[in-house]
């Protein structure tokens, strides 16, 4: 009896044990499992993290790293989402902000620090960011600061639209500018603003948004500078630009920039020829214009070398660089052709002064046009076949600081427009940024090249795709496969019940 | 576990279940692709992702029978009497419902060749998308698979299973009200509302760290990271082994 009862309390003790085993190895495979992800996450999850995305949309490039680099050890950047960090990213502008954020934390050697706060949850954080209530901190927006500075970025800066498909209702995103936009806002925000750019406003012309986001990225603080009748211009101004006008200046704007470009002032002038404007003759631009030489026509460019056309009305085409102006700066050797739209012929006017030097910087081939039309678009006027300037330059010979004018007869490097069609990688942009450094008397060699990115293209071929390839689609994949394999499951069910 | 391997993986298709579970995922699947097929744009990462929306359907039918139904027949005392290690058992049914799982997705394999044919886009982002979905598959069917050893009936197994699985898929919004409410709980108590929001966002952030979906959400744009996997991985290991120890336990309490 007393063995048999000592039989049984050896029994139990294994079962106890292999109880006690069971329970305790899976709290501690379940401990292992959890501790080795939070460290695995924590002390790798960024390193073992690859963007094999084509346009690498998720990373952020070399340019930017060695530029982020290139800050100082202790360089306190924070990157502020004034939001919830968003779990839901598809289909959203937050798909391509948020991983190519985290990337410039995880590359940035602790110097830039991401972090998510929701305005309606912590309101102090508006307050502490900006205790004088100067930027638009809205929810949704992002700020960038660093030495006591801001920049507020909202997620729709960060892309390129096609403006031509822009209505109220809806905007279709055709490049993705966030590292473009991250990296300037980060280069503005250490090295401060150097120069202090004016745009004229109020002469019925297109916004500047796109222009002024370029020259923030060359170190130009940019101001407004509205139509008023007593315009001046301001004592701080390095580079006035009058962008897109639809409506000539008036006398007293006329003397106000004539007296600027006396004091040695810089100017881009960029104007075009377009149903808004077809009869402006621009007399007191002009007259401004004048004092360097230069002077934009009445009329347009029709480009008739099929070689150049970009579409065979010949108002849409190509322009070359003229060499001329590579004696005075070679780096624009780098630039050959040119995308010029509804062109006005830019021309030297022959003010009869031996110290001006006018340059041609763009122009036609040999055989364009110049025409006139009426606001129909029927051409009413035409001048002879030959090369049109759509491009000039024109300054003082001999002077310590001479005033300096770029005329441009086409939008094509200043719009909105145009910009956000063909994104900031584009040619044209690129030479303007070369002019503006050029006038600027700044030079590249520190200039950050951040390219737009490409964004994802999910369309098929509709030619493909027509109406009876959607109806076998439909067909196959959602009547024909299914219904197929409910039958065999029926038909193994019907051979197997009796089993 | 090659032999426990096959016999299940076929038994999927000696029964009604491997058929209806194909059949559910291919009108699904060919619902998502022609909905966007039939606008001119196949984003096949958006259909990938919309598919695992559907582990919570598709999951406890193809684990529900996996031990529930051996335990139901008596057939489980094999595993017992037999000199076979019980993790190969394990393992060997888990595989099958894998493979089971492969089989569905040929589906999506399909829509890939007719986007392609159609020159449309199979990019990184799908293969990452793909590579997601496995991972996933093979923590919710070890999920499946510990649902159906802890009991001897295939609807609690199946309920069991779905439970959890959608838990999972509502980690996120449940982490969430959970923050909230601990706000809400430390503001009645008279903390500072924005110390208060703070906790309560710290806890919310602690329990939306086990939401895989947040984990692996930048697989889709081409982003691939290892530790998401390890994630989905490793908490697979863990159910799987729990599966076993339920197993192992019946084999020595009835010793």
């Amino acid at each position: 009896m007393a063995n048999k009862d000592n039989k049984q309390v050896k029994t139990d003790n294994r079962a106890k044990t292999l109880k006690f085993f069971s329970i305790w190895s899976v709290i501690i495979l379940i401990a292992i499992v959890l501790l080795a992800n939070i460290l695995f996450d924590g002390l790798l999850g960024k390193a073992l993290t690859f963007d094999f995305s084509m346009s690498g949309n998720n990373s952020i490039s070399q340019e930017s790293v060695d530029f982020i680099n290139s800050l100082p050890d202790d360089s306190n950047i924070r990157i502020i989402g004034l939001l919830e960090k968003p779990e839901n990213l598809a289909n959203s502008p937050y798909q391509y902000i948020v991983p190519l954020l985290d990337d410039y934390q995880a590359k940035s050697g602790g110097r830039i620090t991401v972090e998510y706060i929701d305005p309606e949850k912590y309101p102090s954080i508006i307050n502490q960011l900006d205790p004088q209530g100067l930027n638009d901190l809205t929810a949704g927006n992002y700020v960038v600061a660093y030495n006591n500075n801001l920049k507020v970025i909202s997620p729709y800066d960060c892309f390129a639209y096609d403006s031509s498909q822009t209505t109220s209702y809806s905007m279709v995103p055709t490049a993705n500018n966030v590292e473009y936009t991250f990296t300037n806002a980060i280069l503005q925000l250490s090295r401060g603003t150097t120069f202090k750019a004016y745009i004229v406003t109020g002469l019925r012309e297109e916004g500047s948004v796109y222009l002024t986001s370029i020259l923030e990225s060359i170190g130009c603080s940019v101001q407004e500078l509205p139509v008023s009748d007593n315009f001046t211009v301001p004592e701080d101004c390095d580079l006035l630009i009058v962008n897109g006008p639809n409506t000539d200046i008036s006398e007293t704007m006329y003397v106000a920039m004539e007296n600027y470009l006396y004091n040695g002032g810089d100017m881009i002038v960029a104007v075009n020829y377009s149903a808004d404007n077809v009869t402006e003759k621009f007399t007191n631009l002009n007259n401004v214009l004048h004092y360097v030489s230069l002077n934009i026509d009445d009329s347009v460019i029709r480009e008739n070398n099929a070689s150049y056309q970009l579409e065979s009305s010949g108002f849409n085409s190509l322009a070359t660089l003229n060499s001329q102006i590579l004696s005075v700066n070679e780096d624009m050797q780098n630039f050959t052709q040119f995308k010029s739209s509804f062109a006005r012929p830019v021309r030297d006017f022959g003010t009869p002064h031996s110290y001006i030097e006018v340059y041609p910087v763009i122009s036609t081939s040999d055989n364009a046009m110049a025409v006139r039309t009426d606001e129909n678009g029927q051409t009413t006027d035409y001048e002879n076949e030959g090369t049109y300037n759509v491009a000039m330059y024109g300054t003082f010979d001999g002077m310590a600081d001479p005033p300096e004018v770029m005329v441009f007869g086409t939008t094509n490097f200043t719009s909105d427009t145009y910009i956000s069609n063909f994104g900031f990688n584009d040619s044209n942009i690129e030479f303007l940024r070369a002019t503006i450094r050029m006038l600027l008397g700044t030079d590249d060699s520190d200039a950050l090249q951040i390219t737009s990115k490409p964004l994802d293209d999910y369309s098929i071929d509709q030619t493909k795709a027509t109406g009876s390839a959607q109806t076998t689609v439909l067909i196959v994949f959602m009547i024909v496969i299914p219904l197929g394999l409910i039958i065999a499951a029926a038909v193994v069910y019907n051979r197997r019940k009796n089993l | 576990m090659t032999a426990i391997f096959k016999r299940e993986f076929l038994s999927y298709f000696r029964s009604p279940v491997g058929y209806v579970a194909i059949a559910i995922f291919s009108f699904l699947s060919g619902f998502l692709f022609y909905s966007q097929f039939s606008t001119g744009g196949v984003n096949l990462s958006s259909e990938i992702n919309s598919l695992r929306n559907f582990f919570v359907i598709i999951i406890p039918i193809i684990t529900m029978g996996l031990f529930a139904e051996d335990k139901k027949r008596g057939t489980e005392v094999l595993y017992y009497t037999t000199p076979v290690n019980l993790f190969s058992v394990v393992m060997g049914k888990f595989l099958a419902a894998v493979a089971l799982f492969a089989v569905m997705f040929s589906n999506v394999f399909i829509h890939m060749i007719v986007t392609k044919a159609c020159d449309g886009a199979v990019g990184v982002g799908v293969w990452g998308s793909v590579i997601v979905y496995f991972f996933m598959a093979f923590m919710f069917i070890s999920i499946g698979i510990l649902a159906s050893a802890v009991t001897d009936s295939q609807i609690i197994a199946a309920i069991f299973c779905f439970i959890m699985i959608l838990v999972i898929q509502l980690i996120d919004t449940i982490s969430t009200y959970f923050g909230n409410a601990v706000t809400a709980l430390l503001g009645n108590f008279g903390l500072n509302s924005e110390k208060a929001a703070s906790v309560g966002s710290k806890l919310a952030e602690g329990l939306s760290w086990l939401d895989p979906f947040d984990k692996t959400q930048d697989f889709r744009f081409g982003v691939f990271s290892v530790s998401a996997l390890m994630f989905c991985l490793s908490v697979a290991v863990v159910f799987l082994y729990l599966a076993f120890r339920v197993l192992e336990k019946k084999r020595w309490s009835q010793g």
